[in-house]
């Protein structure tokens, strides 16, 4: 018995060690270095340069105004999600997360082909109206970046607010209704009231999405537009240590209040919000006419701007722009193993995934078993330490991961292991939410029953918990696989030209001009994320898995 | 107040339930209750009168004014409904005062009309209460405020009071009686529940699979049925079905099963039809050769009597014995003589089941 007691409490403290380790650790020296032994700019003079504040307030602006354009495609998608009974709604809700596990720069690629110049759209345009000079681009620049995070997240808004709308009575919006209220009395007298919290969580995890933005407004941005995410990044090419580690102490400050503000919403719509209720929907066909085309309208904007870049992707790896034929040379570049080809990023790619992949599963059953601790504070800790890497951006992991660890163990020439650790580390927090929601659907007298039929506990962990655990493994698996192939800001960071991975490639083609052999590395992440989002969907509809 | 006429109002649903037609007249300042098992229609019919389902056909009249183009929150109406659906997010005074707020009563008009309501249903303490700290009979009597404060001209109740125990549900159903006397406010109260519709309503309607079986008071329904359903879901009767085989000035004779009964009245000779028969009106005998012979099937304590169930022939009746009589008197299979009061008997005029 007490030997098991001593293996438990070891197994547990495996994931603290590796988090602090590779973690707390590395970002804490970022925080010292620049603070107290600052080589370059010191954390005043960053502070008080104008650049520092110009990018402040580029990210703080940008990411408000993302935050307002994602909330105002996303949320009346929430209302039709919920209230409007159609052909395709699960499907559609469940298409709702495919973004979520799209690589960035892929989506910049989707975006450059279907807004960008030479694009689907600037094509029409040209043709239809016979000029040879592109005419239409809204892909770079401050409105691509805009649109791209709401891209991302304007899915958001629509899942999380028609997940709240879904636990409104209807009885209580007929009431309003019946006893005088207008339609504009009971959006503002019951519904606003009603999903304000779903909307004010959406909006921080979308505002804290848009200020850590990195492959994003490097690609889109063209160089024109800073992040304080990108100058990290930048300062650091440029051996601004100080710089670097004063940006990422103000981003971290402004991340960490963000996530606990977000913490706080949790707890606060748990608080407030009862039991799911049943949803009165509307049949299309009973809608009045200028209702239906303001639906057209409107659908037909979401599926431009969330279904258009998927789909302009196979396009892309196809179609040259610059030459205007279709080859499949992009395919060919990807199946290239010299200098430039992209067969070594693609095995790159796929190595350092799976080794993350494999890693965090591991982590993350560990971190939820340990948040099922009777000791005290374990599982308070095990869920902070669990939400870190949600808080602390991707460059400043990878900043921190190279300072500390790199450079003293002289790693720096070779990183790809750091690269292992940054995708790991990224994708944690999922892994643990896929196993977590699978841990919470198991009943908790099966496992009482093997314990009285006089299992061990390794014994009961082994044959009984892990294999009801299995879907939830699986979906974190494919989860983390998905985050960890597509991922480019730590990994940029880290890796040495021969540690390139297809996303970063996939940047330095768009940067060249390359575009079809940029289409075709991202046809191939897309076929690799969705065919995770497929596996994932299949093991969730069997009611076990789930993830966001 | 307001005279509410239904008039052929139907409704198919996509899954090829229909309701209706439904013609019911109520008039101004009456209770009249809608009842009928789950699933016959009686809430779609409240939600097509209160606007929230638009019937396919027919047309509903408030004070000869045909309403079915209004809107719900054009129509005048106060209503309650089982879940309660008070607002979360305001306290019992912003819930009551809801209706006069969208309505943009000035503040003082406000607060003395939800205070004349709060004493009318006795919450006057409740008032800056949040809606989580109230039991649920208090929630019922805030809903009920809240239905009024605008003085609705027809008052919809659907199941108010079915989720609430039934002790608070008999009290609040006499408390909404004596609140619609006085306010005099035309109401339309949906319920499942027999008991509570006998002591609630002025009149009644009986609906079974999305039609009206029968209206009228309810002394009318239980005396007189008018079918099998209402006979056997309002009187709790027993059917006996049988061939008139004479008739003369003083009456006709049913026979069924080999047995035969006397009734007064006039039948076609031939004539296959339907009685109804209330428990109370049944006498059972151990001796003697009056009326009929039957069988005991069973005995079932219930507090302060017996059931007791009976078999004529193939037809089942069941009447109850006080327990002052000796059950034992009466064992399972033991042939005995019932005595069925002709004046009660109910001829069911419609005899398709």
């Amino acid at each position: 018995m007490r030997r098991g007691g001593a293996l438990r409490s070891s197994l547990m403290l495996i994931p603290f060690i590796l988090l602090i380790g590779f973690l707390v650790y590395p970002v804490a020296i970022v925080l010292i270095q620049g603070l107290l032994q600052p080589t370059g700019s010191s954390f005043q003079e960053v502070v008080g340069s104008s650049l520092t504040q110009r990018i402040i307030l580029f990210t703080v602006g940008q990411a408000l105004v993302s935050t307002m354009v994602a909330m105002v495609l996303g949320v009346p998608g929430a209302f039709v999600l919920t209230k409007l009974q159609f052909r395709g709604k699960n499907t559609t809700r469940a298409l709702m997360t495919v973004p979520f596990i799209l690589p960035p720069i892929v989506v910049v690629v989707g975006f450059l082909e279907v807004f960008g110049p030479g694009g689907i759209i600037d094509s029409i345009l040209m043709a239809l109206l016979g000029s040879d000079t592109s005419m239409f681009n809204i892909a770079t620049g401050y409105i691509g970046i805009i649109l791209a995070h709401a891209f991302y997240n304007a899915p958001l808004f629509i899942l999380m607010v028609s997940a709240s709308l879904e636990r409104l009575n209807p009885d209580i919006e007929e009431m309003a209704q019946i006893h005088g209220a207008t339609f504009t009395q009971r959006l503002r007298r019951i519904i606003v009231p009603h999903i304000r919290i779903s909307i004010l969580a959406a909006s921080i995890l979308t505002f804290l999405f848009s200020f850590m933005s990195f492959p994003i407004v490097l690609a889109l941005g063209e160089g024109s537009f800073m992040t304080i995410e990108v100058q990290i990044w930048n300062a650091f090419r440029f051996f601004d240590y100080g710089e670097a580690a004063s940006l990422a102490i103000i981003q971290l400050l402004i991340t960490m209040t963000l996530a606990y503000a977000y913490i706080r919403t949790g707890v606060r719509e748990r608080e407030v919000t009862g039991r799911t209720s049943y949803v009165r929907t509307v049949n299309i066909a009973d809608l009045s006419t200028p209702t239906k085309i303001l639906l057209i309208v409107y659908s037909s904007i979401l599926l431009i701007l969330l279904v258009g870049p998927i789909l302009a992707i196979i396009r892309s790896a196809v179609y040259d722009p610059n030459t205007h034929v279709l080859t499949l040379r992009g395919f060919e570049s990807l199946l290239n193993p010299g200098m430039d080809g992209g067969l070594i990023p693609m095995v790159n790619s796929l190595f350092y995934a799976s080794l993350a992949t494999v890693f965090s599963v591991i982590l993350g059953l560990l971190l939820v078993f340990s948040q099922q601790s009777k000791m005290r504070l374990i599982p308070d800790l095990t869920s902070m330490v669990t939400l870190l890497p949600l808080g602390v951006s991707a460059i400043t992991i990878a900043y921190g991961l190279m300072i500390a660890i790199a450079v003293p163990l002289g790693l720096s020439t070779n990183p790809w292991p750091l690269i292992v650790v940054a995708q790991t580390l990224i994708g944690v927090p999922f892994s643990v939410r896929a196993i977590e929601i699978t841990r919470s659907k198991i009943d908790p007298a099966i496992l009482e029953q093997a314990e009285s039929l006089g299992a061990s506990a390794l014994h009961r962990v082994f044959f009984v918990e892990l294999p009801l655990l299995a879907p939830g493994i699986l979906v974190a698996g494919f989860f983390s696989f998905a985050m960890a192939i597509g991922e480019m800001s730590a990994t940029i960071f880290l890796a040495r030209p021969e540690n390139f991975t297809l996303a970063i490639i996939i940047y330095r083609y768009l940067s060249v001009r390359k575009f079809v052999e940029a289409g075709a590395a991202s046809l191939f992440l897309v076929v690799m994320c969705v065919a995770a989002f497929i596996i994932m969907e299949r093991i969730s509809e069997n009611g076990y898995g789930g993830t966001v | 107040m307001v005279n509410v006429t239904i008039d052929g109002m139907w409704k198919e649903f996509s899954d090829g339930t229909a309701i209706g037609p439904i013609d019911l007249e109520v008039r101004d300042g009456e209770l009249i209750v809608l009842l009928g098992p789950s699933g016959s229609g009686k809430t779609t019919t409240l939600r097509m009168v209160a606007g929230f389902i638009r019937p396919d056909r027919g047309r509903l009249l408030f004070d000869d004014v045909n309403v079915m183009h209004v809107p719900p929150n054009e129509r005048k109406i106060g209503m309650v409904v089982q879940s309660v659906a008070l607002f979360p997010n305001m306290d019992v005074f912003q819930n009551i005062a809801f209706a006069l707020e969208v309505r943009e009563w000035p503040h003082e008009k406000v607060v003395r009309r939800v205070e004349e309501l709060s004493d009318l249903v006795g919450i006057r303490n409740l008032l800056h209460r949040k809606i989580t700290e109230i039991s649920g009979g208090e929630g019922q009597r805030v809903a009920l405020a809240r239905a009024l404060a605008h003085g609705p001209e027809l008052l919809l109740l659907d199941e108010p009071l079915s989720a609430l125990d039934p002790n608070l549900r008999e009290s609040l159903q006499m408390e909404i009686r004596r609140i619609q006397k006085e306010l005099r406010v035309t109401t339309i109260y949906v319920t499942h529940n027999q008991d509570e519709a006998f002591a609630i309503a002025d009149r009644i309607a009986v609906l079974n699979e999305g039609v009206i079986n029968q209206v009228g008071t309810p002394s009318d329904l239980y005396d007189r049925p008018l079918n099998r359903f209402v006979a056997t879901f309002l009187g709790r009767g027993s059917i006996l079905g049988g061939e008139v085989t004479s008739c003369d000035d003083k009456g006709f004779e049913v026979s069924f099963d080999g047995q035969t009964m006397h009734l007064p009245g006039y039948q076609e000779v031939g004539n296959i039809i339907e009685l109804s028969v209330k428990p109370e009106d049944i006498t059972v005998t151990r001796f003697g050769d009056d009326g009929l012979e039957a069988t005991v099937e069973s005995i079932v304590s219930q507090p302060g009597r017996y059931r007791v169930q009976l078999k004529i022939g193939k037809h089942s009746l069941h009447t109850f014995i006080s327990a002052n009589t000796l059950p034992e008197q009466f064992r399972p299979g033991e042939r005995i003589r019932i005595t069925i009061d002709p004046m009660e008997v109910a001829i069911l005029a419609d005899t398709s089941p």
